[in-house]
């Protein structure tokens, strides 16, 4: 398929829709003068569950605001998309989905040791949106009846089995399919459960003998084929068709979406990485991506060989914000507060957002609270992802950090977006930052195969939020000692030099597209990417905000005492250029 | 709807009582795995041979399942059942079933059943969502505990004849109140807030709770405490069940003493005229009225631009808020 009508010759226009958990973005993509761009973008709360119950209710007002904004009938008196686009101007000739918005699919986990097939198993359901409700492995230590009542009272959506090599004689996984085939012989009246098996080749037909008969069955291939050799890809993909499957197509008001699409939703998650893979491939360099969603939070990585994500469906600013605090504390919420707050509020607060997971703060205090959950929340997930891919050392130097989600598009000014990734985010080296403000980026992911010219010109006609580029030394210095010495030579501007100090956090000027030479000398063992004490000469363009540089220690050690951490927090606001009212 | 296949009494068009069973099912008693073949250390093929019980027969505790030879090895039931299966190796007993009676809760009409699963009720009355609840069901007459909105519920006064009554409060903060609630045993508790707090313990409640306004010590809002108010004694059903993936709320239904013909509306778009009630600070709780529109987004204090509507307060300040932050309340009658 190419972006040209064939029947008449033009380019086509697109509205692609990303419906959130919480909220639902309509863009519409057509040809401006004559190329591709973004031409309006909206949003309204989701409407997949009670009380409308009819996700076409959030889609349709989304579109009615474009509609609003551009003053191009999309849709028509009965409120039915028009397709193609008319000569008159109305409608578009291809309507796209993805989205996050149903429930994840809750898993029953077979495998063998913790270390290794489990562990390999977690991974590649980290990749979509499932939620681990069992575990049924070699060191769980309970009886087979305990499980066994457990499996029936949870039902899970599908079991996924891993373990083994192709070809080892390993046969424990089948003593534990036996009690699978149990399980799902007992709920074969209310359910049919379904079994993905990701493990030893060699034991396929033993297992299809096993459970085929009480449970649906479906093959991948073994996750694990030799030892040290990890695949996940077709297992993943398994497993996302089976949430399309169960999960999508199960919305409400699903189906008449899927009438307007031109090929099936893909999960946002997905259709994100697609992205970070294009942008990787075009700076050959590696990008981090960061959606903290109401419902999700994933984490993304793509360099131009490598592609890969985590999702974690139990981590979200959204209804299951209350898990965070089975991963860090109140205390820990509270101090990123730039005022001290009891930590009763602040778990009323946590409470509060989980029940009415899609409104907005109205007050700066309410933002504050929103903003430390985000830190922690991101905090959590960061340190759970670098552990899992093995970034012991951190994030790996990186080109492009890329950020999306409500809580950082709703940022009014982006200095406390970035002092918000900055401050707990294990970053390090020189790399731009961007935000996919307008929350497009799915959707493009979702067009790029199929629509790449599109794509390219909307990108290149500035549909994220280009922040600046960021600069954090690492290494070993006192407080107050210089570090870095900086020479920036704007293209259109006078050159200036700065001299970074240990502990602090700037912003140097360096207007929005503006290209500059910079050149960058760390002092000492100092390393800003390119190795310790190494310089480098590299081009940056200016942001939104300019030239930020974080020479703060890390980790990030904020004082005990409310009053002196207070201080510090509002000291680093400044530097930022934010000043509390 | 019945937690698992069973048979439904009544008929559509039957009239129901609140307390009258519509539906029942057997529930199994739990499952319990007796792994022989690991047990005695034989085939699974071994096991079936030394059978001394079949499928579907009933056992007590201590009754041979399977015995090698005349005088050989043998294995026990540890617990009364039926054999459900016997399936590689193992046998699989069934312990005995447990009735689920399903009530109707609501005094009304069967106007559908869905086979082998519920029955759709109608009914008329007053219906009130809240935004938290326990996941339990529960029926009986509304008393008012607390004078005001604002009202605390205490831990003393609570009398014996408030058994089986559906309990309303401005709001509750301490553990010793719901402790002496369930003391009491009450049908069910409506609030207008509660500590986050006191969450796990709420859990635990052997009757329904819910919250009308949220977690803290906001007081219930005035136009859901007047509207209780006004019912007091009427019979009310707490349905605190519900579906997490569908994002429903916990309701509350008041019986009306006269049958009526509006039907429950999914919420209207929001327009001018309608009521909301705010659901973020400054304004969290206040009811208003929506008196303008905005087609374009508006800039909020936190630099934050949003779709929202004018609303005009009980104190006649007119405020902006963002759509996300209202719900809108459905008044007739």
């Amino acid at each position: 398929m190419s972006e040209i009508d064939e029947q008449n010759g033009r380019l086509r226009s697109f509205l692609i829709a990303n419906v959130g958990s919480s909220n639902t973005h309509v863009a519409l993509i057509d040809v401006a003068g004559r190329s591709y761009r973004l031409i309006a973008q909206a949003s309204a709360p989701t409407t997949a569950s009670a009380p409308w119950s009819n996700v076409m209710l959030g889609v349709r007002a989304a579109i009615k605001q474009v509609e609003v904004i551009t003053g191009r009938p999309l849709l028509t008196d009965r409120e039915v998309l028009i397709r193609p686009a008319k000569e008159n101007g109305s409608g578009v000739d291809l309507f796209a989905a993805v989205t996050s918005a149903a429930s994840p699919l809750k898993v029953w986990l077979v495998g063998l040791s913790d270390e290794i097939s489990l562990a390999s198993g977690r991974r590649t359901l980290r990749q979509s949106y499932t939620q681990e409700i069992g575990v049924l492995g070699l060191e769980n230590g309970r009886s087979e009846s305990d499980h066994l009542n457990d499996f029936i009272n949870h039902a899970p959506d599908f079991v996924f089995v891993v373990g083994g090599t192709d070809g080892s004689h390993n046969e424990h996984l089948l003593h534990q399919l036996e009690q699978v085939a149990m399980g799902a012989g007992i709920l074969t009246g209310s359910k049919r459960v379904r079994v993905i098996y990701a493990g030893n080749r060699e034991l396929r037909e033993r297992v299809r003998r096993l459970v085929g008969q009480n449970a649906s069955l479906q093959i991948a291939e073994n996750i694990h084929p030799t030892l040290g050799h990890e695949m996940l890809t077709d297992a993943t993909q398994v497993i996302g068709e089976l949430y399309n499957d169960l999960k999508v197509y199960g919305l409400s008001g699903i189906q008449e979406l899927l009438e307007w699409c031109h090929e099936p939703p893909r999960p946002t998650a997905n259709a994100l990485l697609t992205m970070l893979r294009y942008f990787a491939t075009l700076y050959k360099g590696h990008v981090f991506g960061i959606d903290l969603g109401s419902q999700h939070t994933t984490l993304l990585s793509a360099t131009p060989d490598t592609a890969r994500l985590r999702i974690d469906s139990q981590l979200g600013l959204g209804r299951p914000v209350t898990a965070l605090l089975q991963k860090t504390s109140l205390e820990n919420i509270g101090r990123w507060l730039p005022e001290p707050m009891a930590t009763a509020d602040i778990e009323n607060f946590v409470y509060n957002k989980s029940v009415s997971p899609h409104t907005l703060p109205q007050t700066r205090q309410e933002l504050w609270l929103e903003q430390a959950i985000a830190r922690e929340m991101l905090r959590c997930a960061a340190e759970e992802t670098l552990s899992e891919w093995g970034w012991e050392h951190g994030i790996p130097s990186l080109r492009l950090l890329l950020v999306r989600g409500g809580i950082f598009t709703n940022q009014a000014r982006p200095n406390e977006l970035v002092r918000m990734l900055l401050d707990v985010l294990p970053l390090r080296g020189i790399f731009a930052l961007a935000i996919d403000e307008h929350g497009v980026l799915p959707g493009l992911g979702m067009l790029a195969h199929n629509e790449p010219l599109a794509v390219v010109q909307t990108l290149e006609a500035g549909v994220l939020n280009d922040v600046g580029w960021v600069i954090v030394p690492s290494g070993a210095a006192q407080p107050g000692e210089t570090i870095l010495d900086l020479v920036v030579q704007p293209a259109e501007t006078a050159r200036f030099e700065a001299e970074i100090v240990a502990g602090n956090l700037e912003i140097l000027p360096l207007a929005a597209g503006q290209q500059a030479e910079l050149v960058l000398k760390p002092r000492g063992g100092i390393d800003v990417g390119f190795g310790p004490g190494r310089g480098k000469k590299v081009t940056v363009f200016g942001g939104s905000l300019g030239l930020i540089v974080d020479a703060r220690k890390r980790p990030l050690s904020l004082p005990t005492d409310d009053n002196e951490r207070t201080k510090l927090l509002a000291a680093w606001q400044r530097e930022m250029g934010v000043v509390f009212d | 709807m019945l937690p698992q296949l069973g048979e439904l009494i009544g008929s559509i068009g039957s009239e129901v009582t609140p307390m009258q069973v519509v539906g029942r099912s057997q529930i199994a008693g739990g499952y319990v795995v007796v792994n022989a073949s690991e047990q005695l250390n034989i085939s699974s093929d071994a096991v079936v041979d030394s059978l001394h019980v079949g499928e579907g027969d009933l056992v007590e505790a201590g009754d041979v399942l399977l015995r090698r030879g005349r005088w050989g090895q043998k294995v026990v039931a540890p617990v009364a059942g039926r054999v459900h299966a016997v399936q590689n190796g193992r046998l699989l007993l069934q312990r005995p079933f447990i009735w689920h009676e399903l009530r109707a809760l609501l005094r009304g009409t069967i106007v559908n059943q869905l086979p082998q699963r519920g029955v759709v009720i109608e009914t008329t009355g007053a219906f009130v969502q809240g935004r938290w609840g326990t996941p339990q069901e529960g029926f009986g007459r509304l008393r008012l505990l607390t004078e005001t909105a604002e009202g605390t519920l205490a831990a003393e006064g609570w009398k014996s004849e408030l058994a089986r009554h559906v309990v309303v409060a401005g709001r509750v903060l301490e553990t010793a109140v719901l402790h002496q609630a369930a003391e009491t045993n009450i049908a069910g508790l409506i609030v207008g807030s509660m500590p986050a707090a006191l969450v796990p313990f709420a859990q635990t409640l052997p009757f329904p709770l819910i919250l009308t306004d949220g977690f803290g010590q906001p007081a219930m809002s005035e136009i859901i405490f007047n509207l209780l108010k006004k019912l007091e004694n009427r019979e009310a059903t707490i349905l605190g069940k519900v579906d997490e993936e569908k994002g429903g709320r916990p309701e509350v239904i008041v019986a009306a003493t006269t049958p009526g013909h509006q039907t429950l509306r999914p919420p209207a778009p929001l327009a001018v005229g309608q009521t909301v009630r705010l659901l973020r600070q400054p304004y969290s709780q206040q009811v208003g009225q929506v008196v303008k529109l905005f087609e374009q987004a508006q800039a909020l204090e936190t630099g934050i631009y949003a779709p929202g509507a004018a609303v005009k307060l009980a104190n006649g300040q007119v405020v902006f808020v963002p759509d996300a932050n209202l719900d809108v309340i459905q008044i007739s009658g």
